[in-house]
């Protein structure tokens, strides 16, 4: 399905759906766009991003009542359900509305980056005994179960207090807290606004990686493009070792993320709200079913930031447990956590006014500039650190966000790679023993629970991180600070 | 007989089931949704399951139909496969399934399912004259 619609190249890395598109789909809703569509890419990701339907997706999400500046899609968009995935929408407080579908079923999908002190010639030696410990230490893969089983009140508990509630439990540091988005605790959240179901989802599987394309990684710095933004963010050294978590708020998300679907479905009816695409089901932000999901999406994603504060917690256990000196001693410090799937209520300028807004990031991520009171005080002067985790075998990136993001996008930027490649042509293309013989030809040692995960996550089925963190960086809606390369790798 | 097909997705996993009735393409949805979440490992019966949903449409009958399968199969730990599906009217629906408890060195091979998608989701009633087939797509 190629996109035949309008569009406009405005520089090299971008290019606009005009305003006064018209799909025949919108002609026969009797929608149209009330905003232009804007999206990052040059010549060549353009031409593979034009290959699937997400421009028009992009357009469609500019019919929504209340959409502010422009509907947005960062260089690694591709297809997704309603909203595209790698897409921005910001709506007016007051006139605007939210979508579940604009956030995703993993409620604060997220990544959180530890640095060390460790060099790869530490590691490297004890990279299998790491990855197996880490594998043995954080449940991982389909069925996994949690080491621990919450209560019906410490679910709750999950729910409103995130990070600080493992932290309260002896899951890490205090100090982690200052360095997660929100501080691991999104205000507003509702736990009795989440399902008895979605509830029973996450209790049996708080602290558990997931499958896919979550996992865990150790990594090396490979290449460090602005050494003094580097070293506030606590890297010093080409071959520093870091580690990578990618999960998100688990069977308690995707319940939220179901459950509320439907309850929009009914609530768009209601309201009146004319859908181009009925995946774009929505109320208004001001409504009580709006509201009513803005805290159950709060609560999960309290939840996904308790999750990953645990994991982070047995990864420095497990590092101890090998390298036999203590988490601290290593430097095992947390960098930064942030997610990538998420709506939040923002003050950002626009057109020189101040104006509260429900930012929808799906697949993006929040980059704020420097100076944002919102990034904490030891990084504000770079700006926010922005965490693009890659596929396993190639790099994964550190950015910071910037001003120019701020009045462009939303303090936004983009999240990763994206797939190229169908699950079913992954494992035709490229069988389980020849994926690990090609990490392993790389001095990647790589642990999966699944054969099939290991087909379909293979690093030729995504998209070229490297050219989508190139064009975030050309653009300027972020700037490259350090590229990673994995040396091992745990998944589901 | 396998009674569906996998269809083409870049980012998730679609199905097509098919039926002589409705029922029966509900049905066989149900078993293709653990064929990817256990890679098609067997499943031998040893519990029975039962699972009785309602809505306003079509669709959205299907969607939660599956959706409180996922419920099931994550709180309970459990997978399940040979179901039977018995349609009152259009929007309401009643089934039953066998299973066993979940066995992570045999069925874990495959997809953790997040939730089924309105995306795609079509739902063709052949009538008594020819097959019925949904198509559904599975976000994993």
């Amino acid at each position: 399905m190629s996109w035949k619609g309008p569009y406009r190249q405005l520089d090299d890395n971008r290019f606009e759906i005009p305003v006064d598109y018209r799909s025949g789909l919108m002609q026969g809703k009797g929608v149209r766009m009330l905003v232009p569509g804007l999206i990052y890419a040059d010549n060549s990701s353009f031409a593979a991003i034009i290959a699937d339907d997400s421009p028009d997706q992009v357009a469609n999400v500019a019919t929504l009542p209340g959409i502010v500046g422009r509907s947005i899609a960062m260089p690694d968009i591709h297809h997704g359900y309603g909203f595209a995935i790698g897409g921005v929408a910001a709506f007016d407080s007051a006139s605007g509305v939210i979508s579940p579908g604009g956030v995703g079923y993993d409620i604060n999908c997220g990544v959180r980056l530890i640095r060390t002190d460790l060099t790869e010639d530490d590691v490297k030696p004890r990279i299998s005994k790491l990855i197996d410990t880490i594998f043995h230490n954080v449940p991982c893969g389909v069925g996994s179960e949690g080491r621990i089983r919450l209560t019906g009140g410490q679910s709750d508990e999950v729910l409103s207090e995130g990070a600080g509630w493992a932290v309260q439990n002896g899951y890490g540091w205090p100090e982690d807290l200052l360095v997660t988005e929100e501080q691991g605790c999104i205000d507003g959240a509702e736990p009795r606004n989440v399902s008895q179901s979605a509830k029973k989802r996450g209790s049996a599987q708080l602290g558990t990686l997931g499958a896919g394309n979550h996992f865990l990684e150790i990594q090396r710095v490979d290449e460090i493009f602005d050494r003094e933004t580097a070293e506030a963010y606590g890297i010093r050294d080409i071959g520093q070792v870091t580690v990578m978590i990618h999960t998100g708020s688990r069977g308690c998300g995707h319940q939220i993320c179901t459950d509320y679907l439907e309850l929009m479905r009914k609530a768009n009816k209601k309201y009146g709200i004319p859908l181009v695409d009925l995946e774009l089901a929505c109320a208004p932000a001001s409504s009580p079913e709006g509201q009513q999901y803005f805290g159950a999406m709060k609560a999960g994603a309290n939840f996904a930031w308790a999750n990953r504060q645990m994991i982070m917690h047995w990864i420095r256990e497990s590092f101890e447990a090998v390298m036999k000196r203590s988490a601290r001693n290593m430097g095992m410090h947390q960098v930064y956590d942030i997610a990538h799937n998420m709506a939040k209520l923002e003050e950002h300028e626009i057109d020189g006014k101040r104006r509260w807004l429900y930012v929808h990031r799906k697949g993006a991520t929040r980059a704020f500039g420097p100076g944002h009171p919102a990034v904490p005080e030891r990084y504000r002067p770079f700006g926010q650190p922005v965490l693009i985790p890659g596929d396993m075998g190639t790099s994964s990136y550190l950015l910071a966000g910037t001003d120019y993001a701020m009045r462009e996008a939303f303090g936004s930027s983009c999240h990763g790679a994206g797939r190229a490649m169908s699950r079913t042509a992954a494992r035709k293309q490229h069988p389980a023993d020849e994926v690990m013989a090609d990490l392993r030809s790389k001095g990647i040692y790589l642990r999966a629970r699944s054969h099939r995960v290991i087909s379909e996550e293979a690093p030729d089925a995504y998209k070229d991180i490297n050219k989508v963190v190139d064009v975030s960086d050309r653009a300027g809606i972020a700037r490259k600070i350090v590229r990673m390369t994995p040396l091992g790798v745990a998944k589901g | 007989m396998k009674r569906f097909e996998f269809v083409e997705h870049t980012a998730d996993i679609a199905i097509k089931a098919y039926g002589n009735d409705l029922a029966e393409a509900y049905a066989a949805s149900a078993d293709a949704m653990f064929e990817i979440i256990t890679d098609g490992a067997p499943i031998t019966h040893s519990d029975e399951f039962r699972v009785r949903v309602q809505s306003d449409t079509r669709e959205s009958l299907l969607v939660r139909f599956l959706s409180e399968l996922i419920v099931i199969h994550e709180v309970n730990r459990v997978v399940l496969s040979d179901f039977e599906v018995k349609l009152s009217g259009e929007f309401s629906l009643e089934a039953t399934a066998r299973g066993e408890p979940f066995d992570s060195e045999r069925h874990a091979q495959g997809q953790h399912v997040k939730g089924v998608s309105y995306h795609m989701l079509e739902i063709h009633d052949g009538g008594p004259a020819s097959e019925s087939f949904v198509r559904v797509l599975f976000d994993v």
